[in-house]
Parts: C-alpha cells; sequence; structure tokens
C-alpha cells in the first residue's frame, strides 16, 4: 500500500493515531454522565458577591485602624506559642545539628495552623483559664469611655448587655 | 476582558487597586464560586469560602509575582481554602474528610438549592468514591472545562498525569453509575 496516498501536505499531532481508540472510547464514557449536577443559587447571589467582600474587608481594615485589643488575646498567644514550640521540639529531635530561632517561626504559619482546625478552643475552656488566673480589668486606659461605647454598640449583636 | 498585566499592576498600586479589585471579583466570581461549590457542594459553605477567597487575594496580591497567570493562582487558593475547610469540618466534628463529604451528599436532597434527581446525586457518591486530587481534576475538566495545560499549571501536575488520572476517574464513576443502577 502507498502509504502516503491522500496525506499530500496534510499532517496529524504526533501519536494522534495511537491513543485515537482511547480518546474515542473515553468520549463514549463521558456522554453517558449526567450533563449538569443539579446545584443552584440564589436569585440575585452572584450581583452582591462584591458588595459582601468590600464589606469584609473593609471591616477587617477598620478593625485594624482601631488596634482592639481583644481581651482573649494574650491566650491565644500562649496557645500558639506552645504548638510554636512543640513543633521546634519535633524540630529539633530530627535535626539535632540545626540550630532553632524561635523568632523565625512566622505568626503567618501559626496561624495557618490554627486556621486548619489544629487547635480548638471553646468557650468553656477559656471562661476556666479566665476565672483561674486573669483578671480581665483593663488596667490602663487605653480608650476612652467614648470610643469604648462606641464600640460597644457598633460591635455587640446582644443589645440586652448594653443596658446593664 | 482587561489586559491581565495592567489588571495586576493596577492591583498593586495603592491608587487604583479597589477599582481593580472590583473588576477582578465581577470577572472572577462566578468561575471561583462554582469550582468551590463542586468542592463543598452546599452554597452558604461556598459563599463563606468564596468571600475569604477574594479577601486572601486582595490581602497578598502584592506577593503575585506572575510567575503563574493570575487565574491560575486564584484558583489555588481558592482550592486551598476549599480543602482547608473540609479538614477544618473534619477535625472540629472529629470525622474522616470523606464523612464530611458523605454528609454533604446526604444533604443534599433536602437542600433548597440542589434541584438535581437521583442520578445527580448518585454522580456525586461516585466522585466522593475518588481520592481528592482525582475529584478536583474531574470536576474541573468534566464541568469547568479547563484544558490540561491549564489544570497543569493549577494542580502543579503533569498533562499526562492529569491525562491518566481523569482517564480512571471517568472509568471509576461510569462503574459505580452502572453497578449502582437498580438504585435509582
Amino acid at each position: 500500500m502507498k502509504e502516503d496516498k491522500n496525506t499530500e501536505g496534510f499532517n496529524t499531532p504526533q501519536n494522534y493515531f495511537d491513543d485515537f481508540e482511547e480518546r474515542l472510547f473515553l468520549k463514549i464514557s463521558e456522554d453517558k454522565l449526567p450533563k449538569n449536577n443539579g446545584f443552584k443559587i440564589p436569585d440575585n447571589y452572584f450581583n452582591e458577591v462584591e458588595d459582601k467582600v468590600f464589606s469584609k474587608i473593609n471591616q477587617v481594615e477598620t478593625n485594624k485602624e482601631n488596634i482592639v485589643i481583644s481581651l482573649f488575646s494574650k491566650k491565644t498567644i500562649y496557645y500558639a506559642a506552645s504548638i510554636a514550640a512543640c513543633a521546634i521540639l519535633v524540630f529539633s529531635l530530627f535535626n539535632n545539628n540545626d540550630s532553632f530561632d524561635i523568632n523565625e517561626v512566622q505568626v503567618s504559619v501559626i496561624e495557618e495552623f490554627i486556621e486548619e482546625g489544629n487547635i480548638t478552643i471553646d468557650s468553656y475552656d477559656l471562661t476556666s483559664m479566665l476565672s483561674e488566673e486573669e483578671d480581665l480589668t483593663l488596667e490602663n486606659e487605653l480608650f476612652s469611655e467614648e470610643s469604648l461605647e462606641k464600640y460597644l454598640f457598633e460591635n455587640i449583636e446582644n443589645t440586652s448587655l448594653l443596658i446593664e | 476582558m482587561i489586559e491581565e498585566k495592567l489588571l495586576v499592576s493596577n492591583l498593586q498600586s495603592d491608587k487604583d487597586k479597589e477599582n481593580a479589585f472590583r473588576i477582578l471579583v465581577k470577572e472572577y466570581k462566578e468561575r471561583l464560586y462554582w469550582h468551590i461549590r463542586k468542592i463543598v457542594l452546599n452554597h452558604d459553605d461556598t459563599d463563606d469560602i468564596l468571600q475569604n477567597t477574594f479577601i486572601k487575594i486582595f490581602r497578598n496580591i502584592d506577593k503575585f509575582k506572575g510567575d503563574s497567570k493570575l487565574y491560575t493562582w486564584m484558583y489555588r487558593i481558592a482550592t486551598n481554602e476549599s480543602i482547608t475547610f473540609l479538614n477544618k469540618k473534619a477535625k472540629i466534628n472529629n470525622v474522616t474528610i470523606e464523612e464530611v463529604q458523605e454528609n454533604a451528599i446526604n444533604n443534599l436532597e433536602s437542600d433548597v438549592y440542589f434541584e438535581g434527581d437521583k442520578i445527580q446525586i448518585q454522580l456525586q457518591k461516585a466522585i466522593a468514591t475518588l481520592p481528592q486530587k482525582q475529584q478536583l481534576i474531574f470536576n474541573m475538566k468534566y464541568f469547568e472545562n479547563h484544558t490540561y495545560e491549564q489544570l497543569s499549571e493549577i494542580l502543579e501536575t503533569s498533562v499526562g498525569g492529569l491525562k491518566s488520572s481523569y482517564h480512571i476517574a471517568v472509568k471509576k464513576i461510569t462503574t459505580y453509575l452502572k453497578s449502582n443502577e437498580d438504585l435509582l
């Protein structure tokens, strides 16, 4: 048989015919699968996405500007530090020759560790720890009464607390 | 669509950042939504993850060096956020990630934002039997029509590897559907 019959000037991608059957059977299998997955979205959902994202971003930025110090932040740092210490311990066990500086542990790494759900602290744990050793009074007056009040009005959902 | 390089440089400048970011969200919200939704299945969870994905993009855009395409980078963030979400949910409930997925599928029938019938539920069950990476490959290739080259960049896997994973995934899914036909 003359090999180049009908192919003058035409060409195919490399190995085109080698895996033709495979691609054909894949197509046949695909055709048997459902064409959609049945998911729906609420009406107008996509029109609201930008605003939702921007309001969240602005909220974070505002909080940063106000330097709101969470009453629990110290504890979280202790937790983070203890996790970092554990990580360093494990690390140092396997890498005896390397020196390791705690300052090299990035906060973002610790944040990510917590975000991934590797530690969970519920409110019961927090309250039990606080009642044992933590004094909740703010020793230094970081905020004026006015700004505190404003913050509480804007950020606390349960207004009945404010009446007290 | 505005040229990517210009968009990136606007996103990285203080003056134009917000406007450029609005354009970015508008352009990609639907695609990223459906990408995330196929991983976590539920609308409300998807909404949270989508917002977090865009916030992460906004906060980290200065770190984007242009080594990959912008949309590849965003897909990677969305994928990571979704998988992290599933892992977190599994850890909090003290179950495996497979059980989290099984639970999500079981909830589909009563989900107001799901209008599929039994075959679609079976399809989700079939997808859930695949390893995590094959699930991603199948969803992105079959439903989102990504090319293997795009997938290769997003999932950092060779085109050859992706092709064979996709073939295996389709085969496993069709076999699963066939052997569970009587349940339909």
